[in-house]
């Protein structure tokens, strides 16, 4: 709910010397920009080595699993062997990372092959359900801020405020479910499943995006009432500028400072909830990709798309902060 | 306007009152202030902080925030047109042409986001119907005027890129860009260093002589008010106690409170260090709470002249010749004991 006060710092990271200084030149923004790659980098060298240690721990046989029921033992220590499940855990790690280092994602079972076109299919469909979900963010989620604002503790704003709460408590399988029951089975206007056509992308992106919508209304809400409050408000009032004019010209750019901010840093976890959600849908993406993989003991492919999951997040993350820097002229040069 | 009335004052407050309702509580922050400010002359206005200097001066054209404020009585007419009597509509059309401010924090007061041409070319699209081109032409010329140094330039800069004197002189660009016939100045040189305090007041006295508008000049400093006013009025506790022009206040005054202002000013050149050591007089006690409007004179509790009748009856503003007023049933006595 904080808007950034000042010049340094606001949303960026908590260690001083990340943060760009107010007023830097085109040097210090490059030098930042390169320690955020390198920092971006180590995280998801980090990442990698600790979801390759989860998955060895994940208990079951995976060579039995993948032999399938009523295989023999030899043939099942034989696939244990051609997997390299036989070998030391660290030299299976760095046959991972150098794998992954070439671009090998390691063979998955299931598809008997390298799984990365196989999830590079799949990605169209969770990016389509992703932007829809932040679109509907930001046409839904700024406007009904800025109308709660406007109309601060009168009916519009209660019933604005009510509808946050509640968006906010409902978990996004189940509004998902209820959305599902109503409109598809109920009504039948909109498809329960699947991906065919703009239409279906209507619920599951609805579902999605509720919470977010909802802690995007909250925040610009409160970003709102308090630079209204501002005194340079007062000095737009003192032109003769109406209440519209005040809000359009004026506050908004500043509301939208720290609030694309916020929704830039949440587009990650919208990822999260998507797997859910694409799953409830039966929604083609990549999300719904690694639930299957993940019970079908085909790590291979469970682990490059979580893999695929943090460098999305990485990437959303640098974006997002290089958009800071466009959008807030304090960030810029002198 | 009202070519008939030349002699008319430019701006006349009749018993002006305003409250502030809190949760609990009423805050009288403005109780019947009346006070004329005529065409051309620097009017300035003294007092303590929370006297209510700033809350009169916004009320002027309703630019307090309302609620929690209300403007419960009283009427502002501004060449003869009452303004507390017109819709926002029209209020809106006078706010840049007919009066406009300078407020007190040039930071906060611009926005931070937008490019300071703009903030100031903006009156001027507003009121006068301008295109793009013509008001950012109309800024540069304002930003000339206030001497803002490298005008093309700064057009396209920041607030956070500029010195508080050119953050200022920016505020007063941006009060002038619409040629006002009054222009309120709520201590405009607080927030800035001494040494640019000075220039950015010579600033708002050359143009004023030049463009020929009045000014509101509302201070707590007393040497500004000497150099800068004309006429000047005391506030205290949201009312008007002492009014007139500042040669003859300074040098007499009739309240028992500009009395004490005054005292509380050290001179140069009464070196602390040599001679008898004379300590500065303070107004002994505290600003009242305005929480209900006062019985009888509202300074009466801190004042070393009060007599009975000064706790039971409000004291009407006696004259002191050439339009000098004080409100005070001892004004012969202010300065007598001394």
């Amino acid at each position: 709910m904080e808007a950034p006060t000042d010049g340094a710092g606001a949303g960026f990271g908590t260690r001083r010397d990340w943060a760009l200084p107010a007023l830097a030149g085109p040097r210090a923004v490059f030098r930042f920009l390169g320690l955020r790659l390198l920092r971006a980098v180590a995280i998801a060298f980090a990442v990698v080595t600790i979801i390759f240690f989860l998955f060895s721990l994940v208990p079951g046989d995976q060579a039995a699993y993948l032999a399938g029921p009523g295989s023999t033992q030899a043939e099942i220590d034989n696939l244990r062997q051609s997997l390299g499940l036989n070998d030391p855990l660290l030299v299976q790690y760095a046959r991972h990372v150098t794998g992954l280092l070439r671009g090998d994602f390691g063979t998955s079972e299931v598809f008997r092959s390298d799984p990365l076109p196989f999830i590079l299919d799949r990605i169209p469909a969770t990016l389509a359900l992703t932007g829809a979900a932040i679109g509907l963010t930001i046409l839904i989620g700024i406007p009904a801020g800025l109308v709660s604002a406007m109309f601060h503790t009168r009916l519009p704003d209660l019933t604005i405020s009510f509808s946050v709460v509640a968006l906010l408590a409902v978990p996004n399988f189940w509004l998902g479910l209820l959305l599902l029951s109503l409109f598809s089975v109920q009504l039948g206007w909109l498809p329960s499943f699947g991906f065919s056509g703009p239409a279906s992308l209507i619920l599951p992106s609805l579902a999605l995006a509720a919470r977010l919508v909802a802690l995007v209304a909250r925040m610009t809400r409160g970003v709102t009432i308090d630079e209204l409050g501002k005194d340079y408000v007062r000095t737009a009032r003192s032109k003769g500028l109406g209440r519209t004019a005040i809000l359009m010209r004026h506050v908004l750019r500043n509301v939208m400072i720290p609030t694309l901010t916020v929704i830039g840093l949440q587009t990650g976890y919208l990822l999260g909830g998507s797997v859910v959600i694409e799953r409830l849908f039966a929604w083609p993406g990549i999300g719904d990709m690694m639930i299957n993989a993940i019970g079908q003991r085909d790590y291979a492919v469970a682990q490059a798309v979580t893999i695929l999951f943090v460098v999305a997040f990485l990437v959303i993350n640098l974006v997002v902060e290089l958009l800071y820097l466009l959008i807030n002229p304090r960030m810029r040069t002198a | 306007m009202t070519f008939s009335e030349t002699d008319s004052p430019l701006l006349e407050v009749r018993d002006l009152a305003v409250r502030f309702d809190m949760l609990r509580r009423t805050i009288h922050a403005v109780n019947g202030l009346s006070f004329k400010v005529r065409a051309g002359e620097t009017f300035a206005i003294v007092g303590e902080s929370g006297c209510g200097k700033s809350v009169t001066a916004l009320a002027l054209l309703k630019l307090l925030a309302m609620p929690p404020a209300r403007i419960s009585r009283g009427s502002v007419l501004f060449e003869g047109q009452d303004l507390m009597q017109l819709p926002e509509s029209k209020l809106r059309q006078l706010r840049g042409p007919a009066i406009s401010y300078v407020f007190q924090e040039p930071m906060s007061s611009l926005n931070p986001s937008m490019k300071i041409g703009r903030q100031i070319a903006e009156a001027c699209t507003l009121h006068y119907g301008m295109n793009r081109d013509e008001a950012l032409a109309r800024a540069r010329e304002l930003m000339e005027m206030v001497q803002l140094p490298d005008a093309e330039e700064r057009l396209s800069a920041y607030p956070h890129q500029l010195s508080g004197g050119m953050r200022q002189r920016t505020m007063i660009a941006i009060a002038l860009a619409c040629s006002p016939r009054l222009l309120v100045a709520d201590e405009p040189t607080t927030a800035l260093d001494v040494t640019i305090q000075a220039q950015i007041l010579d600033l708002l006295s050359d143009l004023q002589s030049k463009t020929g508008t009045g000014m509101i000049l509302i201070t707590h400093d007393l040497a500004v008010v000497a150099e800068y006013a004309d006429r000047m009025m005391v506030m205290y506790a949201g009312c008007k106690v002492e009014e007139g022009p500042v040669d003859e206040i300074l040098d007499q005054p009739r309240h028992p409170y500009t009395l004490g202002l005054l005292q509380a000013v050290p001179r140069l050149g009464s070196s602390l260090q040599e001679g008898p050591r004379r300590s500065l007089e303070e107004i002994k006690g505290v600003v009242p709470i305005l929480d209900a409007p006062s019985v009888g004179c509202p300074f009466a509790p801190r004042c070393s002249l009060a007599i009975d009748i000064c706790r039971r009856e409000m004291p009407r503003p006696a004259s002191y010749g050439n339009d000098h007023h004080a409100a005070c049933f001892r004004g012969e006595q202010v300065g007598a004991s001394d």
